[in-house]
């Protein structure tokens, strides 16, 4: 666990000089934040991971991401809530929620909307929040699903 | 009943009343028809006896102008005069000749030798001569006393020589008069032939002195005059009223001056109509006829139609009786329906309440039903979000199954750590899947407990060892302590599913606590000796007060490790086994209000036989 942990930081500084690959990856779950950022790493994306949203948003600064790859149920603090504070301070950083509820569900479906109506409401521009990435996932595929919504 | 009566009375009362006045109207028209009955039979009569007396005195004219006579051909004369005589032999009593000096020269309707007698008698100063002889018209006498003291009437036509010089009147020289006498009698039966024979009256005639010459049925007031004591008498004695009295005399007043007329008089209670009428002969008035007629008809009348009140009368009470009588059979009858009626309402009113009271428990069930219907959505919502959950908690080992797999092949430098964790996840996807088939057991009743009798320190010693060996293996100095762990605790229980709950609350024990001791005791319940208690005491973090209402139920207390339903699981075995579990956090010790861990506690029904339990 611990050697993992090291992997994960290790990656924090590789691949300063390509632009539009910084990513923040926020999941509570240690084994999907190494995993996600192995697989992305391998694709020459920078990575950093938190397990804690409070964490991630503490050390968050603007512009210093591309892309912003956040799980919706976390403990504290969920995805949405994340990225609306994250938003107040970045209206640039590209957002996909990550999520191992199935968004098919009604339910969820629902709850994904009210989050989005609500920020939508506050006057916030860039909130309809379309990019949910669904777990489990291929590593390939997720690659492929982030590197289409920087070109997008 | 009352309405009946008032209607019958009314009826009566109004039959009454028309019948009254119906026989006011009946008594009126027969009094009607009897008053003018009254004055045509007046009329009638009078003219009747004017044209008998005018006959009388067209005959006398004929033998006063017979040559007989002007002759004074006594034997031609006497012929003549008799045939006079037999034609009016019904009216008239006999036929006299006077001579120019007042002297019988014949008479008729008499025997040689009354005649012998009578021949020659001066009758000069009757009045039947001597108006006559002064007038030379006819005369009509008033009643006259005869001779043989039977009253009479006279008419007497003088006899005149026409063909002579002319006296101072131009009317002949009188050489005689004939003379005729009507017997009252006669005239009285004469009249009383006259009456209608339908029409019950009676006949009166006055001369126009007011002597009575004859009234119907008696003749003792004949000659009499009206005015006379004699007669006023016999008025004021049979006329109670004094009114009436002089409603007759009155009467008789008016008639003698000639009048026509008729008057309504009260006679011995009874209402009279009388009719007066002149009888003119010749121009003159002679005599005056009276028509009497009582009005028993009206009164015959009146009484039918009392009578006939009565009977209505009668027939109403009669009529009102019966309808009174149906009427209470009516009423009886209702009155018995309503009785009926009553008992059915009752009836019905009971059936009705037991109706109400079914409606109510229906009410009371639909009730129950909408609740349970509620719990069902609940429950529905609850399962459906367990299943979300679930599928979440599994989805998440396998997505990092899934990743360590790939990442397994491009980073061979990492395969042992990436192995262990492959394995970790694996090993949480079928604690998870254990776990949601106990749940899935649990939440659709199939959970079968398999019943054993057993010492519960016997399974937790075991449990304790396990974990002591893995507490070891880790680098904490947790201390694991099975208190009282030679005391056998019989109990009859699934085995596997108690040792299942002890073996959560002690790895989550074990999970939460870093530093200090885990307690593990079993022991006599001592308020309820039939029953055990199994705690498990930490030091760890305490529970979060936040999560302490919901610690039981699915998904909320779930460590990094677990799976969330460890304790809900656990909580259906011990209320399966008819036990109850509960958590507190320990009161601090320390004096600065931290908590000193928590304590999880259960009960469990001990065994009832007090078999020995062999180790």
């Amino acid at each position: 666990m611990s050697n993992m942990d090291n992997y994960n930081n290790n990656c924090d500084n590789n691949n300063k000089d390509d632009d539009n690959n910084r990513i923040l990856l926020v999941d509570d779950e240690v084994d999907i934040t190494i995993v996600y950022t192995m697989g992305l790493q391998d694709n020459g994306f920078k990575v950093d991971a938190f397990n804690d949203p409070l964490q991630a948003l503490s050390d968050f600064k603007s512009g210093s991401y591309d892309f912003a790859l956040i799980d919706y149920k976390m403990p504290k603090m969920n995805g949405f809530e994340l990225y609306q504070e994250i938003r107040k301070v970045d209206t640039r950083v590209k957002v996909c929620f990550i999520t191992a509820f199935d968004v098919y569900n009604g339910d969820i479906k629902k709850q994904f909307q009210d989050s989005s109506d609500s920020m939508r409401q506050e006057g916030k521009e860039d909130s309809d929040v379309k990019c949910i990435i669904q777990k489990p996932i291929e590593l390939d595929e997720l690659v492929k699903r982030i590197k289409e919504e920087l070109n997008s | 009943m009352a309405s009946v009566a008032a209607v019958v009375l009314a009826v009566s009362i109004f039959s009454y009343q028309y019948s009254v006045l119906t026989s006011n109207r009946i008594v009126d028209i027969a009094s009607g028809e009897v008053r003018s009955n009254t004055r045509i039979e007046a009329h009638d009569i009078s003219q009747i006896l004017t044209n008998k007396l005018q006959t009388v005195g067209a005959l006398l004219q004929t033998l006063a102008d017979s040559p007989a006579i002007h002759n004074n051909e006594y034997k031609r004369a006497d012929t003549v005069i008799n045939t006079r005589q037999n034609s009016s032999t019904d009216f008239t009593d006999f036929y006299m000749w006077l001579n120019k000096d007042g002297k019988i020269n014949w008479i008729s309707n008499i025997n040689q030798s009354v005649y012998q007698k009578y021949k020659g008698a001066d009758l000069s100063y009757r009045p039947y001569f001597i108006i006559p002889k002064q007038t030379h018209t006819v005369y009509y006498s008033s009643l006259i006393e005869s001779n043989d003291k039977i009253p009479r009437l006279y008419i007497s036509y003088p006899v005149l020589n026409k063909t002579g010089t002319s006296n101072n009147q131009g009317r002949g020289i009188l050489t005689g008069v004939v003379v005729t006498s009507i017997r009252l009698g006669t005239l009285g039966n004469f009249l009383k032939d006259q009456l209608y024979p339908q029409f019950n009256s009676t006949i009166g005639l006055l001369d126009r002195k007011g002597t009575i010459l004859y009234t119907t049925g008696t003749q003792q007031y004949a000659g009499e005059n009206i005015f006379g004591n004699k007669f006023q008498s016999v008025l004021a004695s049979s006329l109670h009223s004094s009114d009436s009295k002089n409603l007759l005399n009155d009467l008789i007043r008016d008639s003698l001056q000639g009048n026509t007329g008729s008057k309504d008089i009260p006679i011995n209670d009874k209402v009279n109509t009388i009719a007066y009428q002149p009888v003119a002969v010749n121009g003159k008035d002679f005599l005056i006829l009276y028509i009497s007629a009582q009005h028993n008809v009206a009164s015959d009348v009146g009484a039918l139609i009392i009578q006939q009140q009565y009977f209505t009368v009668l027939m109403v009470t009669v009529i009102g009786g019966v309808a009174f009588i149906i009427a209470f059979l009516v009423f009886s009858w209702n009155k018995r329906l309503e009785a009926i009626v009553k008992v059915r309402t009752g009836e019905l009113k009971i059936a009705n309440d037991s109706l109400a009271e079914s409606n109510q428990q229906l009410a009371l069930s639909n009730k129950q039903l909408a609740l349970a219907n509620q719990q069902l959505k609940i429950h529905d919502k609850m399962q459906n979000e367990f299943i979300n959950i679930a599928s979440h908690e599994m989805k998440t080992p396998t997505q990092a199954i899934l990743g360590y797999s790939k990442l397994i092949q491009r980073h061979p430098e990492k395969r042992d750590e990436m192995i262990e964790a492959i394995s970790r996840n694996a090993s949480r996807l079928q604690r998870l899947t254990s776990d949601i088939l106990d749940v899935t057991r649990i939440e659709t009743g199939s959970l079968r407990l398999n019943l054993e009798k057993f010492d519960l320190n016997q399974i937790i010693s075991d449990i304790v060892d396990d974990y002591r060996n893995e507490i070891e293996r880790s680098d904490s100095d947790v201390k694991l302590i099975h208190q009282g762990g030679n005391e056998i605790i019989r109990i009859e229980g699934d085995k596997n599913r108690l040792t299942q709950v002890i073996s959560n609350l002690v790895g989550n024990a074990v999970k939460f606590t870093t530093q200090g001791s885990i307690t593990i005791k079993a022991e006599i319940e001592k308020e309820q000796d039939n029953k055990a208690l199994v705690s498990v005491k930490d030091t760890g973090s305490g529970i979060d007060p936040e999560i302490m209402p919901k610690l039981f139920t699915k998904f909320v207390a779930k460590s990094n490790a677990g799976t969330g339903l460890g304790l809900f699981i656990s909580k259906s075995i011990i209320e399966a086994h008819g036990g109850k579990i509960w958590a507190l956090n320990n009161p601090s010790l320390d004096g600065n209000g931290r908590s000193m861990g928590a304590t999880f506690t259960f009960n469990i029904s001990l065994s009832k036989s007090g078999d020995k339990v062999t180790h």
